[in-house]
Order: structure tokens, then C-alpha cells, then sequence
């Protein structure tokens, strides 16, 4: 009879103090993280918005998110390295520093429409792709569209890649490889500011702009291509911005469920850009003909494989690229190359 | 009235309408519009209660819209008052949003965050429609200049273009949701150029100045930023000397924008020492009473940042962080 009391009080016990500690699991408080936060518009700006929205989904997953908003991406980086913050985006450009992998998906012409970017993307936040978003302490947390760039050009007679020779195009100083691609694609490459380079454009200063189709209309490019202009209709590339974290600061299981947000909002992210493109008046759209579109193919092929020979861009990402490319259309002549990348 | 006069003034009103083409809608607008510029706006601006403004915002749409294009310029001034109030709302959602993330409540901030973007795309759907009416009544800006009839007319147009610039910045805040197309900002800043600026309390040269020194921001062009703070604060002095501090609220929000707390609690203290110190202009009452709603809403999100709770009453132009105790008070070893 004591034996069984004994047994009932330690069963009552031990459930007594199994819910203590799963009541303490469950109202532990989510970990404070430092944010440097990429704004170009600024505070309250659309990019400002997007990251309200993640900053309360961050807390689902164990983070407290204390963000600190920067208009200038490479000081971001700056502050990430230097420690005084534990989370920050960033446009992949200035991410490749931090995982080469990943910062060769702004590589030109590699996903030429957004189905083949949402593949890539879905792909990068499968559990089983966690091990190339780990380099050193740092990872990918995240990576959101930014919409296609594509060339703007005074000139609608440009059927290739060939017609831009020596046309004049602006590059951005702070951006030396902008510089490079500018050059590999035969154009003269004229030095301006982020705010200058559509002004110049607009004033027939330079032949050829690049920039998404939100553009168009914010910048009235439009005085850029009057009277015989157009835009090339094969984006040159996909632009994004990365969420870069330190792994031994993120709470277990933040990075995969973070990776997976930006997945499961694509359609969402991409939305004002697609009606942007949308909205372009129909008769700028530059079509490339076959031939054209074999030859642009070709160019940017080998622009990639130089940057990764200068070991620029990555070779496991090119390869995954040209796959995805492959598997979307076989008939590519590349997927039959012997040097395919 | 007898039947005869009665029936000499129908004659005289059908005259009237079938020489000038008129409809009575027409009439019915101008003289609206008339009423409005020598009556109600005199009265509104003279007013105290920013309450009304919202009030008369909403209620007005109704009764106005309907009146066909002669009633375009009083527009502007019906649609930014009704923007500000749906923009209020959504301001107040983004202070639950904070609140609930101070309490580490997913749901509630989620919740309001849907909240302030539903309010922040009426409010730029709003907006759009005055600058829209605008464009209808005084042409495309961006070209010429339109020529005015008058001040109310100059002010329509302010008003039109300084709301055209909201939607866009709202409408750019939720994803494009209100369609508001983006050419209307190049061309709503080139329309404020035409707007006299000394005689509109510095505002349009306010707004422009902080267009140049947000792209010098980007360029790393500290001279041209301080330039453009140069102007900036020659606006301010513009609309400072005719008690109307409008430019306050431009100079705190460009501040948010750029994430300088700092700065934007110099204006906010800046503004409350002013408007203790010298009474807004009587005829323009309202505008001031306006920018320091804005101004203490501003300060209500910083409050709620930093402590979850918004401006306490009787606190404005204080902070939570501000020193208790001052510097020169004493210490009780040297008294005992």
C-alpha cells in the first residue's frame, strides 16, 4: 500500500516537473539580434516596409530583430564584419564577399526569366542546400528578388549584343566590376553617381542605361528614348538583396525558416516589379531574333566563365545555373557543350 | 414670391443657362468653389480643431466629387485633408505594430501591419484623386507653368502637387497597390517650382531642398548636403516668420527617413520652444495646429520605440532619455 502511494506521488512529481520545464521551453523570450539594415528609400521607404514584415516573422522563429537602417550597402557590410551587427542585407554584389556561392546569382543572363529565378531560389532553400549558404560563421538567411534589369538604349536598331559596341554606357565608380562587364560587352564605360545616371541617360549623355522597369517611369527614361530608342526585352540579369547572419548568433532553426519566408513571399516580393514591366509601352520592347539571342547567349556565356576564371564567380553556382537553364530548355547548345559551365 | 417674379426668375435662370452653356451642376460647382474661397477656407484655416480638418476631408468627398470638373480646385485641398486622416489611421496602426513588438505579440503586429497598409493605400488612393483633379483643372506640371487666377488657386495647386508626392511615397510603401503611377513624382517637383515659395511658408522650396540633399545622402556629396540644409532652413525661417511651421514637419520627416533620431528630436524640441514662444498666425491657425499633430505623431512613434508606450500627455517636445537631473543642480555634500 505505501509502495503504491510512494509510486502514485513520484509519478505526480515527475509530471509536476515535466511541465515546468516545458513551460519554461515555451516562454523563452526570443533572442535580441543586432540588424544593419539596407534602405536605399530610407526609413518608411518600400524596402523599410518589406523588412517590418520580417522583423515580426523573425520573432516567430526566436529573434528579436533591432534594426538599424543605412542608405549606402557597402557600409553595411562594413559593420557586419566589424561585429556591430549580427544580421544585415545587402544587394548580392557586396553579399559575394561573404559567400561567393550565392553572390554569382547576379552573374549576366544566367536566369533569363523569373521562372527560371523561383526555381533557383526554391532549390537554395531546400534543407538539403543549407551547406553552401555556410561559409565560416557566416550564412545566407535569405534572398529576395529585385526585380530583372535590363538595357535601356537610345538606339532601336541594336538587334545583338555586337550593336553596343561603343556605345557609351554609365557605370557606377564604387562598382569596379560593373566597370569590367561594361567593357567585356564592348562598350565605353562613363563614370557617374547613383543619382546622375539616369540624368545622363535623359540628357543623351550616355547611349545605354541599365535598370529595372520601376525605373522607367520614376526616372521618365522615356526622355532617354525619345525619339528612336528601346529596351532590350532578355534581361541581363536578376537583380537581389541577400540576408548575410552570423550562424553562432541565429537561435536554432532561424536561418532554414528565414530562407524559407523569402521563398514562400516570391510572388509577392515580385509583384509591383511584374506590373512595372507590365505597364512599359509595348512598342519599346526590343525583341531579339534567333540568331541574336544565340549570339547574346554566347557572349554572356563566356563573360561568366572569364569572371569565374578570374575567380570571380562562383563554379559550383555557374554549373547549377546552366543546369537549371538545361533542364527548362535541352535544346540550348550549351547543355551539349563539352565546356559547359 | 409671387407667381410673376417666380416665373421671371426661372426665365432668367434658363437664359442664363442655355447663353452660357452651363448646366446647373456647373453653377452649382463654381459657385461652391467661390463659397469655399471666400467662406469656408478662410474659417477652416483660422480654425483650432485638426479634428474638422479629417471631419471635412471625408464628409466633403461626398458632396463635392459628384460636381463635375468646375469643382477640380477645391479638390486638392478636400483629398489632402482626407489622405492625412486615412494616413493617421494607418500611423496609429504602426504604433499597435510597435506596441506589440515591444510585448514580443506576433499576432497583434502582424494584424496591424495589415491594418497600416490597407489605411496607407486609401490614403494614397485619396491623394492621387486631388493631384488628379489638379492636372484636369491647371494641365500636366512639368511643362509650363499654369497661370493663376489667384492665391487660392496657387494654393490648389500646392496642394495638389505636395499630395501627388504622398501617394507616390505611400503608394511605393504597400507595393504599388493604389496604382499611383511614378512619373507623377518627377512631375509633381517640377509642378512645385512653380508655386511661389516665401508666400507659401517656405514648404514648396522645403520639399525640394530635401529632394537635393536626400540624392547628395546617396552621392556622399557633404558640401551639396549642406547646401541643401542651407536652404532648408531659409525655408523654414520663410514660414517661422508668418507663424506657420509647416517646414518643421518636412525637416523631421526627412530625419525619420534618414534614421537620424537625434535630429529629429531637435526639430520636434525646436517646434515646441517656437510655438510657446511666438502664437501661430491667426489666419492660418490651422496649418500650424496641423504640423504639430504631425509632429507629436512622430514623436508618439519614437516614444513607442523606445518605452511602448507614446508621448505622455503634457510631454511633448520631451524625450524618455532626456536628463532628470541637470548639471548645475547640487550635490548635498556641499550643503551639509
Amino acid at each position: 500500500m505505501k509502495t503504491r502511494i510512494m509510486n502514485h506521488i513520484s509519478k505526480i512529481v515527475a509530471g509536476l516537473g515535466a511541465g515546468l520545464i516545458l513551460s519554461s521551453a515555451q516562454a523563452a523570450a526570443p533572442v535580441p539580434i543586432k540588424m544593419c539594415a539596407f534602405m536605399f528609400m530610407g526609413e518608411g521607404g518600400p524596402e523599410h516596409q518589406a523588412l517590418l514584415d520580417y522583423q515580426a516573422a523573425a520573432l516567430n522563429w526566436g529573434a528579436k530583430l533591432e534594426m538599424k537602417s543605412y542608405v549606402n550597402d557597402k557600409i553595411v557590410a562594413e559593420e557586419l564584419k566589424s561585429g556591430t551587427c549580427d544580421i544585415a542585407n545587402m544587394p548580392s554584389l557586396q553579399a559575394r564577399a561573404f559567400n561567393k556561392f550565392t553572390g554569382t546569382l547576379d552573374a549576366p543572363a544566367s536566369m533569363p526569366t523569373y521562372a527560371h529565378l523561383e526555381t533557383v531560389l526554391q532549390t537554395l532553400a531546400k534543407p538539403s542546400a543549407a551547406k553552401y549558404m555556410r561559409n565560416g560563421d557566416y550564412e545566407i538567411i535569405g534572398i529576395q528578388p529585385a526585380g530583372a534589369v535590363f538595357i535601356f538604349t537610345n538606339d532601336k536598331t541594336v538587334k545583338n549584343i555586337s550593336d553596343l559596341a561603343g556605345k557609351k554606357m554609365a557605370v557606377l565608380d564604387t562598382m569596379p566590376e560593373m566597370r569590367q562587364l561594361v567593357v567585356d560587352l564592348g562598350m565605353t564605360p562613363v563614370s557617374s553617381t547613383l543619382t546622375n545616371i539616369f540624368q545622363k541617360f535623359n540628357n543623351k549623355a550616355i547611349d545605354i542605361t541599365g535598370a529595372p522597369a520601376f525605373v522607367y517611369d520614376m526616372m521618365e527614361l522615356h526622355k532617354g528614348l525619345e525619339p528612336n530608342g528601346g529596351i532590350l526585352e532578355n534581361p541581363v540579369m536578376q537583380g537581389n538583396t541577400q540576408f548575410v547572419g552570423r550562424t553562432s548568433k541565429l537561435p536554432e532553426g532561424f536561418a532554414q525558416k528565414s530562407r524559407e519566408y523569402f521563398v514562400k513571399n516570391f510572388d509577392q516580393t515580385l509583384k509591383f516589379v511584374r506590373e512595372a514591366e507590365e505597364k512599359i509601352p509595348k512598342d519599346l520592347w526590343i525583341p531579339l531574333g534567333e540568331q541574336a539571342q544565340k549570339d547574346y547567349r554566347v557572349q554572356t556565356r563566356q563573360i561568366r566563365i572569364s569572371f569565374r576564371d578570374d575567380n570571380i564567380y562562383d563554379a559550383k553556382m555557374l554549373t547549377l545555373l546552366r543546369k537549371i537553364r538545361c533542364k527548362k530548355d535541352a535544346t540550348l547548345a550549351e547543355c551539349t557543350s563539352p565546356d559547359a559551365e | 414670391m409671387g407667381i410673376k417674379n417666380w416665373v421671371s426668375v426661372m426665365t432668367a435662370a434658363t437664359l442664363a443657362v442655355s447663353i452660357t452653356g452651363c448646366s446647373v451642376r456647373d453653377m452649382a460647382a463654381s459657385g461652391m468653389v467661390s463659397f469655399g474661397n471666400k467662406y469656408m477656407s478662410p474659417w477652416f484655416m483660422a480654425s483650432n480643431d485638426t479634428d474638422i480638418m479629417c471631419a471635412m476631408g471625408e464628409g466633403m468627398a461626398a458632396m463635392t466629387y459628384p460636381m463635375g470638373p468646375n469643382i477640380d480646385p477645391m479638390i486638392p485641398m478636400v483629398t489632402l485633408a482626407s489622405g492625412m486622416c486615412a494616413d493617421e489611421k494607418a500611423k496609429q496602426e504602426e504604433l499597435r505594430f510597435l506596441r506589440a513588438m515591444h510585448k514580443d505579440d506576433v499576432t497583434t503586429a502582424q494584424d496591424a501591419r495589415t491594418m497600416q497598409k490597407r489605411w496607407t493605400a486609401l490614403s494614397a488612393e485619396r491623394q492621387y484623386f486631388g493631384y488628379q483633379a489638379a492636372v484636369r483643372y491647371f494641365g500636366e506640371p512639368g511643362k509650363e507653368c499654369p497661370d493663376f487666377a489667384d492665391d487660392n488657386e496657387e494654393m490648389a495647386y500646392l496642394f495638389g502637387m505636395f499630395g501627388a508626392l504622398q501617394a507616390v511615397q505611400m503608394d511605393l510603401a504597400v507595393g504599388g497597390v493604389a496604382g499611383v503611377p511614378l512619373d507623377v513624382m518627377p512631375k509633381a517637383l517640377e509642378g512645385l517650382k512653380c508655386v511661389n515659395s516665401d508666400k507659401f511658408w517656405g514648404l514648396p522650396d522645403a520639399i525640394l531642398a530635401v529632394v537635393d540633399i536626400s540624392k547628395s545622402n546617396l552621392d556622399g556629396d557633404e558640401d551639396a548636403v549642406k547646401l541643401g540644409k542651407a536652404r532648408l532652413q531659409k525655408a523654414a525661417r520663410a514660414g517661422e516668420e508668418e507663424g506657420v511651421r509647416m517646414v518643421h514637419l518636412v525637416e523631421a520627416a526627412m530625419y525619420v527617413t534618414q534614421g537620424d533620431e537625434a535630429a529629429v528630436k531637435e526639430v520636434i524640441r525646436k517646434h515646441v520652444e517656437m510655438i510657446e514662444e511666438t502664437p501661430p498666425n491667426p489666419d492660418l491657425n490651422l496649418l500650424d495646429k496641423m504640423t504639430t499633430r504631425g509632429l507629436r505623431l512622430i514623436s508618439d512613434k519614437l516614444w513607442t520605440a523606445h518605452t511602448g508606450q507614446r508621448t505622455p500627455f503634457g510631454k511633448f517636445g520631451t524625450f524618455w532619455d532626456d536628463q532628470v537631473i541637470s548639471d548645475d543642480s547640487m550635490d548635498i555634500e556641499d550643503l551639509l
